[in-house]
């Protein structure tokens, strides 16, 4: 009985550690930043159409990174294209570093924990 | 036993410190990436426009020492930006009851708030920084964002603007980025 309710409490942190270190969907946060960032690239484009049609500076210096991408028409769904496979590709690589760093901290306490535990065996021997 | 709310506080930091480090890579190779593609495109006038970095970030340059000059740079700003926006409480919304395959819930309206505020505020203080130092050109790249954000300029009144311009933009991806990643999300765990 006694056992049952101490082992309550601490479910409830193990739980509540968990939760708390739960991680980010990689794929899902990259399909998020890459349709955001491909609308903004086609949107920036059509918007540069309209106002300077006829000059494609400054937008026009994606084209040293995106290849195929222009000022024009054809170039606003190119730029799409890269830009959700930049925003896919940055998204997925921030999930996965974010997991990564708290995957550490959390294998970092837990070893520590499990140290402090084992350190009164130790004074025995 | 630990005090809960003592602990879940130092999770939160803990969390936070994660999400920092994440978006700190994350911008710091970015930087590293963009001034490398550039070195190795070679040239007769190589980064003429990537170099402006070094207005913002002093001893920046498009070289190989300079993209690690910029990682640095972009690193701590990543991490003071990951800090900020990163969830205070990562699985509000949540409703799975089994923690091993719950994914964090991203809270559109805080993250739409607060990238909307960073770019905002990026925005005033980049255009400040140009005015403060002088010189016969001044923001002459920078004024194209005139073209997206009608009424912006280099000056104290076009700051203001394009901080109004980019708070909204930038509140309306955040809030964009949330609505998405949680729909994947649910739709990933069902």
């Amino acid at each position: 009985m006694r056992e049952a309710s101490q082992a309550g409490p601490e479910e409830d942190l193990e739980r509540r550690v968990e939760l708390l270190f739960a991680p980010v969907h990689k794929r899902c946060l990259g399909v998020a930043v890459g349709s955001v960032t491909a609308l903004s690239l086609f949107l920036a484009t059509l918007v540069h159409m309209l106002r300077s049609p006829d000059a494609g500076y400054p937008l026009g210096l994606l084209s040293q990174y995106f290849v195929g991408y222009s000022v024009s028409l054809s170039g606003a769904f190119v730029g799409m294209g890269w830009g959700f496979l930049v925003g896919f590709v940055a998204g997925w690589f921030f999930a996965f570093a974010r997991n990564t760093v708290l995957g550490a901290f959390k294998l970092f306490f837990r070893s520590r924990a499990e140290l402090a535990q084992t350190r009164g065996f130790l004074d025995h021997i | 036993m630990a005090d809960p709310q003592a602990l879940d506080r130092n999770l939160q930091r803990i969390n936070l410190r994660a999400w920092g480090l994440g978006l700190g890579l994350l911008l710091g190779l970015g930087v590293f990436v963009a001034t490398n593609v550039l070195v190795l495109k070679g040239g007769p006038d190589v980064g003429t426009h990537l170099g402006r970095l070094s207005q913002i970030f002093p001893g920046y340059e498009v070289s190989l020492t300079g993209s690690l000059i910029g990682f640095v740079y972009a690193f701590v700003v990543g991490y003071a930006i990951g800090r900020l926006i990163g969830p205070r409480r990562p699985l509000e919304g949540a409703t799975r009851k089994d923690p091993l395959h719950t994914h964090v819930r991203l809270n559109g309206h805080a993250w739409g708030l607060a990238i909307g505020l960073l770019v905002g505020i990026a925005m005033f203080a980049v255009t400040n920084v140009l005015l403060a130092r002088k010189g016969e050109n001044v923001g002459e790249l920078l004024r194209f964002a005139g073209l997206y954000l009608p009424g912006y300029e280099v000056s104290f009144a076009g700051s203001l603007i394009g901080f109004l311009w980019l708070a909204l933009l930038g509140y309306a991806a955040g809030r964009l980025i949330g609505v998405v990643y949680n729909a994947s999300v649910r739709r990933a765990e069902a």
